[in-house]
């Protein structure tokens, strides 16, 4: 009988590629993959982590962050709360005149 | 005679399991590119790479022999990537500068800015026509 192992519908591996040296230091990078699957198809986002930096003795990790989904986020959120304010604070008024 | 099986579909799967795999391999590869000497200074460009896929395949109906009558398959895919930062290397240390696509915030901007205007239209419209008539209604009726 054959069995068959599964891959499970979400997966989120982080991966550590080679470390690049140049002459002031060197740094190892560190990739995230989320993969979504489903019968007949699969949706893959790789994006970089962070990074991780190693100059003499010390060694630190930086995060590399996404600017524009972060700017985006925060457009979409203002907007969000911005219409829910007003739409209160309109329901308020026109309850108000009601009475 | 022809019996209405179905039929188990084509190896979509172990199609969809091998382009991801091969993606993922190449993960960390590709989306930190080749390190570039620049005035003095070490500069990685990082990118985000999505891919998404989907295929599907079917048959028809089974004659007496057990020979599918008809069948068909189809896919497609798409994938995108864009650079997020730059990892700049110099005597100073070590910064990571990002890097802000303004077409994709200005258009966020203004998909927002028409679903607020959306809205509030709509509230305002409710609520004027529970307080009555407006300005230029008064000022026809008037003009009349």
């Amino acid at each position: 009988m054959k069995s068959t192992v599964r891959e499970p519908i979400l997966q989120v591996n982080t991966s550590r590629g080679e470390p690049i040296v140049t002459r002031y230091g060197q740094i190892v990078p560190l990739a995230r993959v989320v993969k979504v699957r489903w019968p007949g198809g699969a949706l893959i986002l790789n994006r970089p982590s962070a990074i991780e930096v190693q100059q003499g003795q010390s060694r630190r990790r930086m995060p590399v962050q996404n600017a524009t989904a972060r700017a985006n986020f925060a457009i979409i959120l203002t907007g969000l709360a911005l219409t829910l304010g007003l739409s209160s604070i309109l329901k308020r008024r026109r309850r108000y005149y009601h009475d | 005679m022809i019996d209405e099986k179905t039929t188990k579909p084509a190896a979509t799967d172990s199609v969809v399991q091998a382009v991801s795999q091969l993606v993922s391999n190449a993960s960390v590869e590709t989306v930190f590119g080749q390190p570039i000497e620049r005035d003095g200074a070490t500069i990685i460009p990082c990118s985000e790479i999505s891919v998404g896929f989907g295929m599907g395949s079917g048959t028809g109906p089974v004659d007496e022999h057990g020979n599918p009558t008809g069948g068909g398959s189809g896919g497609g895919g798409g994938s995108q990537g864009r650079p997020i930062a730059v990892i700049v290397m110099s005597q100073e240390g070590v910064r990571i500068e990002p890097i802000l696509d303004l077409t994709k915030v200005a258009l966020a901007g203004i998909t927002t800015g028409a679903f607020m205007l959306f809205w509030i239209g709509r509230l305002v419209g409710f609520s004027r026509k529970d307080k009555g008539p407006s300005l230029s209604q008064l000022k026809r009726v008037i003009k009349s």
